[in-house]
Formats: structure tokens, C-alpha cells, sequence
């Protein structure tokens, strides 16, 4: 059922068109994840939902009743801030319990909620400490359990772990994705990690330029992008342009330097039809030796990128004129190639993603 | 930067090439001249010299015999107290000090609060002008800006040329020489002293956080009150100390604006030493009211919880 609905949002500053005719709706008790590059108004999106910015036209629903006018103390919407926006002179208690307190609950029931909510993020023992006498991973989750404890219609977080170091951010992710688990609140994550985008949300809106390219499924987005933007955007990849066609042997896309691409067919795509083809870094296959399949392309190791757990290979190929980047897993026993090696890229024609440009 | 990678830096400098300090406390601390100026003794000194002992004096000379001519006779006595616990006219004079003090600071503090805010929100184009013209203040003598309101507030002043070109009044209003004629050049002359510690902590404010609040259910009003109002208190506290210890001790404005009786104690007090030539009452009515006021401070500093106020505020 239908829960949060955005429609034909819009948001001019002056000439400039921060947000262009976005809809989408959001479902009960849903994650949805709202990824772009900076400046693509996720943002500004997300501070129109809050009711911090008035929206030029368009229209925000929840439940079916429309609170587009509504200033932000009249919905009951939870905003997550990137830099938290404790409340300095408040102790961890008062933080919490200040949207009970704006409602004017009873002590009682603040304290009810704030136990509540310290107990769900793992903070008991906290009430009195002052935000800065906390980490900034326990104040990240404080400031989680400020926009939940007053029981909010929706909660809003506007990339909330950007200012966290990379662990934390990974054991964050997974512990905002059980609170929200664990509260049940439809929940709206903006951020500029694909990452983040595509392991947290149930679904992921991606925004470009201040428009809505694709919404939907994360794995879909990922396997089967709309736009060339969002496949170049979730994920690396190498991009060619070409010509989709059919030969005697099935679809392919015909390079623009002439190189068939062997792929598979897709619906929204027709012979003749210019495509922009996007081969995912780990898709693609390296070898020095025999390769049998569909796609095999003759190139060069150009340079090699060693990080640990994986090899990035630039590896030069003539046939599509362009410089692919291949990432490999770096076992011990495997055998890395150098640079100036001569090699065999392959991939599955399934693996090949290809767009209308 | 890190401490420890510059005090490593510092000491191999000391040994090698001089060029090489980093910091300017490196600087400092490898300057003999600059240690000595800056070293605890010396401050100490400083404090005995500046402060402790002019203090000493007035409270010596405060016992002390005074001589026909304005001799200073270091007999001790306590005439000068007995004296200013037997006249009511110079009690009152040291209790209508302190409530001008008071009533200037009640009047001080809206007006100053309303606009140091204003001007620590505000995205206006014309801020920087707005707040040259409060520090520009500062740069034309206060005497010659209370001389400027004799201009305004007298009886062919400007108030009362246009009260009268409107018909609200038949004849002049006497403003200058009067109690409200002095407090408008107390209350004008202090504004700045509470704009400007008011900006610094309002402006200081995260926008985040006002707008946290009202995400959470806060109204404006709710949000200034819970959020903006304590974490400018600070400022607010600053600009009271200021403005209360400036006006109660207002020695131009009541001289020049001000009527025989809106005589302050700074004036009288100037009076007995320089036209009485009695250093020993004057030192002893000067040490009446630097207590009281200390005391009235000290009280106020405790109750507005200075420390209380500035928990968190350093996050």
C-alpha cells in the first residue's frame, strides 16, 4: 500500500533547478535509498519531505493526506543530519526526548521512550552524558534515536555516516539497518555512496541533475540500469558506444569501431538502435591462454593497480579502442599478470549491460 | 597538526637551522626575551602593578586623616565610612548608581539582543555594513557622541522641532537634563556592548540545530527558547556584565545629559577628590561601590551558571 507519495516535486533557487518533476512513492514500513553524485538535489529533496524547504510545485502525500503546506513541527517526520545537529547544551536524555517533550508527554512516558530507544541503539547508561562527551559514533546514534523516539510517520537521514571512518561506517550500516528493522519506520536515506545505496535500501531512487533516473529494485538498477548514467554511476565499468543489431547467430551490438559484441536481447531495444554498452570491471575475465565464449577481446596489461583483496588491470584493447579496467580477486595462488602482457578479456553475453543512450 | 610531530620538529630547530620553527609557540618558547614577558611571575606582576596595588592605595588612603588643603594625613581613622554611613545624599547616590545600572541593562538588553541576532541570522548583502556601523561607534569618543544627542534631545532639538511640526506638542518638551533624556545616550552609548557578544555566540549557532528543533515539534518561538536563547547565553551573560558595570559607573552621560538630580556616584566621586580635595572620603566612597558592585556581580555571575551555560557549547 501506498505510504509516502512524492508527485511531480519541483525546486527552482532563482534560475537554477535544483529538483525536476520527481515522483515516486515509498511503502509502509520501507528503506528507500536516494543516491547521486553532489548537487543532484537529494538533498533539497529530502528537506522538502522534512518541510525545511518549500517546494516550487509538486505535491507530498502521506497516508493520502497531503502535507506539502505543512510546516516541518506539524509533520511527524524524524531528519537524521549529517553533522547530527545534537543539541549542545542538552544531555543525551534531553536530545532524545525532545519530540516528546514538543508533544508534551508526560515525564513518565519520555522516560519510557528514551530507555526505549538507548536500549535499541546500545546506549544505556547514557541519559546524562552531553553530546560532546560522546564518539561520534555513539552521537550518530543518538541522533538516530532523537528522530525515532517520538514515533514519527517517516524517518528522514541525510547521509548520516559521511562523517564516520570507513569500519564504523560498515558496522553502522548494518546497525541502522537493524533499527529501522527492529522499529519498523519507513525510513528515506540519502547519500552519495553506491554502495551504502545498494545494500541498504529495498529500494533505491537514483537523481541526476536534479531528475529522477531510475527507481526501483537496487539490483535491478545495478544488472539492468535505465540510463547510461545510472549504469555509469552504481558501479565501475568501461563504457563503448555502438549499434545493436541481429546477426545469424543472435543480438549483438556492432562497436563503433566495428567489433561485434555478443549480448542478449532486451525489450526496449530494437535492430538499428544506437546503444551506449557498459562492460562491469568484475565481470570481466582475464587469461593468457585459451578462452572460449562468445566475447573474447585481444588486449595488453597497461598498468596494475594492487589493493589487497583485489587487482585493478588497465588492460588496452585495440579492437574496441578504449582502455577497459578489469578488477580481480587477488587469491595467493593465483597468478597476477604484469604489465605488458598480452591478454584475453572476456565476458558473458548475460553480463554485457547495454543502454539506449 | 600534531603536537608531537612539531615539539620533534622544535627540537631538532633548537640545534640546527633556526629557519625551521614551525609553530609560533615554538617560536616563543625558543625567544628568551618572549619567555620572560610571558612567564607566570611576570603576570603576576603585571596584576600587582595594574591592578592590585592602585586598589592598595585607594583602600590605604581610605583610612587615612584627611589634612586641611587637601593633605592626606596617614593617621588612621574610620571617619571616612562613619561619614558615609551618617549622610543619606551620598547612600542615595551610590543606590541610584546601581539602579541606573540595572535599569540600563533591562533596557540594553532586549534592543541589543534583537539586533545582535538579527544580525547573527541574517543573510543579508548588507551585513558587513550593518556591523561596521555598531563598531564604528567605538571609534568616535563617547563624549563627543553624548555632546551630539544635546543636539537632538535640547529644547530647539530635533525631537522637539519635529513633535512640534507634527502638533503633538504646543511648547518644547524638556528631554535634555532629565532622567529619560540621560538614559537615551546611556542605553545608545552601551548597545554596542551587548550586539556584539550576542552576535558572536547567536552567529556561532549551527542552522542544523534550529532546524533539528523544529523537525522535532518545536514551534519558532519553542525552537528560540529551547535552542537559540540558551546557546547565546553566553553572550547574553557577556553583554549584561558589560553594559551593567559600564553604566553604573557612567561618568559623561550623567554630567553632560543628565539634571542635578540624576548626579551618579562616578561624578560625585570625581567631585570630592578633585574640587574637596578629600582623597581619604573619595578613596573610601570608591571602595563602597567597587564592593557593592563586586558582590552584585559575584551574585549574578553564580546564578546565570556561566559554566553550566558554556557545557556542550564547545562540542
Amino acid at each position: 500500500m501506498t505510504y509516502l507519495e512524492i508527485d511531480n516535486l519541483v525546486k527552482e533557487f532563482g534560475d537554477l533547478t535544483a529538483v525536476d518533476d520527481i515522483s515516486f512513492t515509498v511503502d509502509e514500513g520501507e528503506f528507500v535509498t536516494v543516491v547521486g553524485p553532489s548537487g543532484c538535489g537529494k538533498t533539497t529533496t529530502l528537506r522538502m519531505i522534512a518541510g525545511l524547504e518549500e517546494p516550487t510545485a509538486g505535491t507530498i502525500r502521506i497516508r493520502g493526506d497531503d502535507i506539502t503546506a505543512l510546516p516541518a513541527y506539524e509533520r511527524d517526520i524524524g531528519v537524521v543530519f549529517q553533522d547530527y545537529a545534537l543539541f549542545p547544551h542538552k544531555t543525551v536524555f534531553e536530545n532524545i526526548a525532545f519530540g516528546l517533550k514538543m508533544r508534551g508527554e508526560s515525564e513518565a512516558r519520555q522516560e519510557e521512550a528514551v530507555e526505549e530507544m538507548l536500549r535499541i541503539i546500545n546506549l544505556e547508561g547514557y541519559e546524562d552524558q552531553y553530546p560532546h562527551e560522546c564518539s561520534g559514533g555513539e552521537q550518530q546514534r543518538v541522533a538516530v534515536a532523537r528522530a525515532l523516539a517520538f514515533d514519527p510517520d517517516l524517518v528522514l537521514m541525510d547521509e548520516p555516516l559521511s562523517n564516520l571512518d570507513k569500519k564504523l561506517r560498515q558496522s553502522m550500516r548494518t546497525e541502522l539497518k537493524r533499527i529501522q528493522r527492529e522499529t519498523g519506520v519507513t525510513t528515506i536515506y540519502v547519500t552519495h555512496n553506491q554502495t551504502e545505496a545498494l545494500s541498504m535500501g529495498d529500494n533505491i531512487a537514483v537523481l541526476n541533475d536534479g531528475r529522477l533516473e531510475q527507481f526501483g529494485d537496487p539490483k535491478a538498477a545495478y544488472q539492468d540500469p535505465d540510463t547510461p548514467f545510472v549504469a555509469d554511476f552504481l558501479g565501475q565499468s568501461s563504457q563503448v558506444s555502438g549499434t545493436f543489431r541481429h546477426n545469424g547467430s543472435g543480438p549483438e551490438v556492432v562497436s563503433d569501431t566495428g567489433t561485434s559484441i555478443s549480448v542478449t536481447p532486451k525489450d526496449d531495444v530494437t535492430d538499428g538502435d544506437d546503444v551506449e554498452v557498459f562492460l562491469r570491471n568484475e565481470l570481466l575475465s582475464l587469461a593468457d591462454g585459451e578462452t572460449n565464449g562468445a566475447n573474447v577481446f585481444e588486449g595488453e596489461v597497461r598498468n596494475v593497480d594492487y589493493q589487497g583483496s583485489d587487482v585493478n588491470y588497465f588492460v588496452s584493447v585495440p579492437s574496441l579502442d578504449a582502455t577497459v579496467m578489469v578488477s580481480a580477486t587477488a587469491g595467493m595462488q593465483q597468478t597476477t599478470f604484469s604489465e605488458g602482457t598480452p591478454v584475453d578479456l572476456a565476458i558473458d553475453p548475460a553480463d554485457i549491460i547495454y543502454t539506449h543512450p | 597538526m600534531s603536537g608531537k610531530d612539531a615539539t620533534g620538529v622544535g627540537r631538532e630547530a633548537v640545534t640546527g637551522e633556526r629557519s625551521t620553527f614551525t609553530t609560533i609557540q615554538e617560536r616563543v618558547a625558543a625567544n628568551d626575551y618572549a619567555r620572560w614577558l610571558l612567564s607566570p611571575g611576570l603576570g603576576l606582576l603585571w596584576v600587582f602593578l595594574f591592578l592590585f596595588a592602585p586598589l592598595s592605595i585607594i583602600v590605604l588612603f581610605s583610612f587615612y586623616t584627611s589634612g586641611e588643603y587637601g593633605a592626606i594625613v596617614s593617621e588612621f581613622t574610620l571617619a571616612n565610612y562613619e561619614r558615609f554611613l551618617n549622610s543619606p545624599t551620598y547612600q542615595f547616590v551610590i543606590a541610584k548608581s546601581f539602579a541606573i545600572g540595572v535599569l540600563t541593562t533591562l533596557i540594553v538588553l532586549p534592543l541589543g539582543y534583537t539586533l545582535g541576532y538579527y544580525l547573527g541570522r541574517t543573510e543579508t548583502r548588507w551585513k558587513p555594513i550593518l556591523l561596521g556601523l555598531v563598531v564604528v561607534q567605538f571609534w568616535v569618543p563617547i563624549i563627543i557622541r553624548t555632546y551630539a544627542w544635546i543636539s537632538v534631545l535640547g529644547r530647539q532639538g530635533l525631537v522637539n522641532k519635529l513633535l512640534l511640526g507634527l502638533g503633538v506638542v504646543n511648547e518644547p518638551v524638556q528631554l535634555l537634563y532629565t532622567l529619560p533624556g540621560m538614559m537615551v545616550g546611556l542605553v545608545v552609548s552601551l548597545l554596542p556592548f551587548m550586539i556584539l557578544p550576542v552576535y558572536s555566540s547567536v552567529s556561532t549557532i549551527d542552522d542544523d540545530i534550529i532546524q533539528a528543533a523544529k523537525t522535532l515539534g518545536a514551534t519558532d518561538a519553542r525552537a528560540f527558547r529551547e535552542v537559540t536563547l540558551p546557546l547565546s547565553w553566553p553572550g547574553i551573560v557577556s553583554g549584561i556584565l558589560f553594559t551593567f558595570i559600564i553604566s553604573a559607573g557612567a561618568f559623561i552621560a550623567p554630567q553632560l545629559l543628565g539634571g542635578p538630580s540624576e548626579r551618579m556616584v562616578a561624578p560625585v566621586i570625581a567631585d570630592v577628590f578633585l574640587k574637596d580635595f578629600n582623597w581619604p572620603f573619595a578613596a573610601a566612597l570608591s571602595l563602597v561601590y567597587f564592593l557593592l558592585i563586586g558582590v552584585a556581580l559575584y551574585l549574578f555571575t553564580r546564578k546565570a551558571d556561566l559554566e553550566e551555560a558554556l557545557e556542550g557549547t564547545s562540542l
